[in-house]
């Protein structure tokens, strides 16, 4: 397919027009995000983290920057860079109340756990209550995004990418090519600067590398404003398939080699000196590839206007995608209750399985009330002013 | 210290050089008859999960010439002196005496709490080239992932120890951090190990995983560490630092041994 379309065809699948794979990855690196999340899962062995050297935040950061440039680009073009830039910061906004309202959500259970767990095994190892030992300085820092739970590090980093968006608004538009030239530079630089943000208590750095992982998001970005460069790189290509076919075995045998041992004992060390470390923080080149190994062969095995992605089965995937900021907070908060709920009150695997079918429930039963909710308040507001007045 | 001395727990003077220790202390007496030995089996994980790999050259040098395996433990423990015996260090040399049958082990334990790896190089180094041990084991990463730390910078300095120990002639085992689902709910432990097992393939240490090994038996329902009476709490104690010294002896005595004269 070398028309320029491959990646998003005008009215394939979609009646807007939208390309259904973006809502369909993206809700489904959602629902991995939210098994992931809950450390005591078994589960969570099916997502592909443990098959692959990238895993869902690879395709959550990158289909954000692309659906950023796709929804706020529109609105540049068509109601200017403020509009766009207030809407930008009132999405910001909402994420940043989610992260607040999760901190506290945490901060209880951080609380809790360093008054009830305090079995010597732990403590002498690890000072778990020392943890807790500043509550003012622990909040105030939570205030800034410095002070940061587990598995909360995703979500400061959607933030400061959208914040720094209507920034590159304008030269998005004029020069993509610039734009992009400019990221790779700040991603090949910032590792070798030791550029990241800091986080408290003081030493901490942010887990996602802010620097390093605003080149997926422009990437993403820059690949919806340039329609050519996309149907150039995605087109079909033998040499290009057979590569990524091979980094992407290449990448399953190395993540299985970590699991199991055997496998291990197989790698032999010049290459592991090669390879390792694999920096998630940095973002590194490594996984960087392997992401976009897996996103050739997604765009080439699935293509656009794909059936079943109209189908029942998708629907439910498809929901989640659509609905992405709102389901991805909600996935956050229900991932660390269904944690808590194996903890404190049942931790068996059928416990583990409940958890999950009713938290990816729970994500669907959100995503379908909020475009019932969206498209009620369109109606709305298409209705004449005075036949909106008599309603009140 | 040699095999059959009076088991009585003693601290040595830590040298001034030493900065930064907080306790250094010698193992306690071997052959000890203990209570609530957790039987093998309950000890026992998949080979997925812990297969001895790896070599301990010096270590099975040392035994070969017929001199004492010298064994260094470096933890980031607080550890309270009444419990030493309890601990996996103390568990560990027991082990060894009893699988390496005519082999004196003797031992150290270096606890440096609140250290960050790169903290605890400098101390460790120091008393690597007092005492010459042909086998140091590490634990680290608890500090870091506690607080956050630069996963990359700890792989460094991880790399950077390994590889001074090895300049030293001693082999090293790295020890990583402890599992509980409670403490996983608040600390991503994930990255910390995932760069232990590659600062271990990287410059040939053997990798203990600890992390793995305890999250497998509380998957399997081994040890239950959310139980809240104090006779629980003990149990599962003394089940992990019993069921650690147990399997960490097994994967040394594997290791150092080239024919089957290991005892079981």
């Amino acid at each position: 397919m070398s028309d320029g379309r491959v990646f998003l065809p005008a009215g394939a699948g979609a009646a807007d027009g939208r390309d259904l794979r973006l809502d369909f990855f993206r809700g489904l690196a959602l629902w991995f995000i939210f098994v992931n999340h809950i450390p005591a899962n078994q589960l969570a062995w099916l997502t592909p983290r443990n098959f692959g050297l990238s895993d869902a935040t690879e395709i959550f950061v990158f289909i954000s920057g692309y659906t950023a440039a796709l929804v706020y680009g529109r609105v540049h073009e068509r109601a200017g860079f403020r509009v766009a830039a207030a809407q930008v910061l009132r999405r910001c906004w909402t994420l940043y109340v989610t992260y607040i309202l999760l901190f506290f959500a945490f901060t209880a259970q951080i609380a809790y756990t360093a008054r009830v767990f305090d079995n010597p095994l732990f403590s002498e190892e690890m000072g778990i209550a020392a943890y807790f030992a500043d509550p003012v300085q622990a909040l105030t820092q939570a205030l800034v995004l410095k002070f940061r739970p587990a598995n909360l590090d995703v979500l400061p980093l959607y933030i400061v990418l959208l914040l720094a968006f209507p920034l590159i608004l304008p030269a998005l538009r004029r020069r993509p090519l610039a734009v992009l030239a400019a990221s790779a530079a700040l991603y090949l630089a910032a590792p070798r600067l030791g550029w990241n943000l800091a986080t408290y208590p003081e030493g901490g750095v942010w887990f996602f590398n802010p620097f390093a992982w605003q080149f997926l998001f422009i990437l993403g970005a820059v690949l919806h404003r340039l329609p050519d460069l996309r149907a150039f790189v995605t087109r079909q290509n033998g040499a290009v398939m057979t590569a990524a076919v091979a980094w992407l075995a290449i990448g399953l045998f190395l993540t299985l080699s970590w699991r199991i041992a055997y496998l291990d004992s197989l790698v032999p060390q010049w290459l592991a000196e090669l390879l390792y470390p694999i920096s998630k923080t940095d973002l590194d080149p490594l996984r960087l590839l392997h992401f976009l190994a897996l996103a050739y062969v997604t765009v080439r095995l699935v293509p656009a206007g794909s059936p079943w992605l109209a189908g029942p089965l998708a629907a439910p995937v498809l929901a989640c995608g659509r609905q992405a900021l709102h389901v991805f907070c909600v996935g956050v908060l229900l991932s660390f209750a269904a944690q808590t709920v194996l903890l404190h009150i049942d931790g068996s695997l059928s416990a583990q399985f409940i958890v999950t079918t009713v938290g990816i429930g729970a994500m669907v039963v959100l995503a379908r009330v909020m475009t019932w909710y969206q498209s009620a308040e369109r109606a709305h507001r298409a209705l004449p002013v005075a036949a909106r007045k008599s309603e009140v | 210290m040699r095999r059959g001395a009076v088991p009585t727990p003693r601290t040595t003077v830590a040298s001034a050089a030493i900065a930064g220790i907080v306790a250094a202390a010698a193992f306690g007496g071997a052959g000890q008859v203990r209570g609530a030995e957790p039987p093998d089996d309950a000890c026992a994980v998949p080979e997925r999960v812990l297969a001895a790999d790896g070599d301990l050259v010096h270590a099975r040098e040392r035994i070969a010439s017929g001199q004492p395996l010298g064994l260094l433990v470096v933890t980031t423990s607080r550890q309270p002196p009444q419990r030493t015996e309890a601990l996996y260090p103390a568990r560990l040399r027991d082990e060894l005496v009893r699988r390496l049958p005519g082999v004196s082990v003797e031992g150290e334990v270096l606890n440096l709490p609140g250290h960050t790896a790169s903290g605890m190089v400098a101390p460790m180094l120091t008393l690597v080239s007092a005492r010459r041990p042909a086998l140091v084991v590490w634990q680290t990463g608890t500090v870091e992932a506690v607080r956050n730390l630069d996963p990359l910078a700890f792989g460094t300095a991880l790399a950077e120890g390994v590889g001074a120990i090895h300049r030293m002639g001693a082999d090293v085992i790295l020890v990583d951090m402890q599992y509980s689902m409670q403490t996983a709910q608040l600390i991503d432990f994930t990255p910390y190990v995932a760069h232990v097992r590659w600062a271990s393939q990287n410059s040939a240490a053997v990798h203990f995983p600890r992390h793995d090994i305890m999250r497998y038996w509380v998957e399997a329902g081994r040890v239950d560490f959310g139980a809240d009476s104090e006779s629980e709490k003990r149990k599962s104690f003394e089940f992990v630092h019993g069921c650690i010294g147990r399997l960490l002896a097994g994967t040394i005595a594997t290791l150092v041994t080239a024919d089957a004269t290991v005892a079981p």
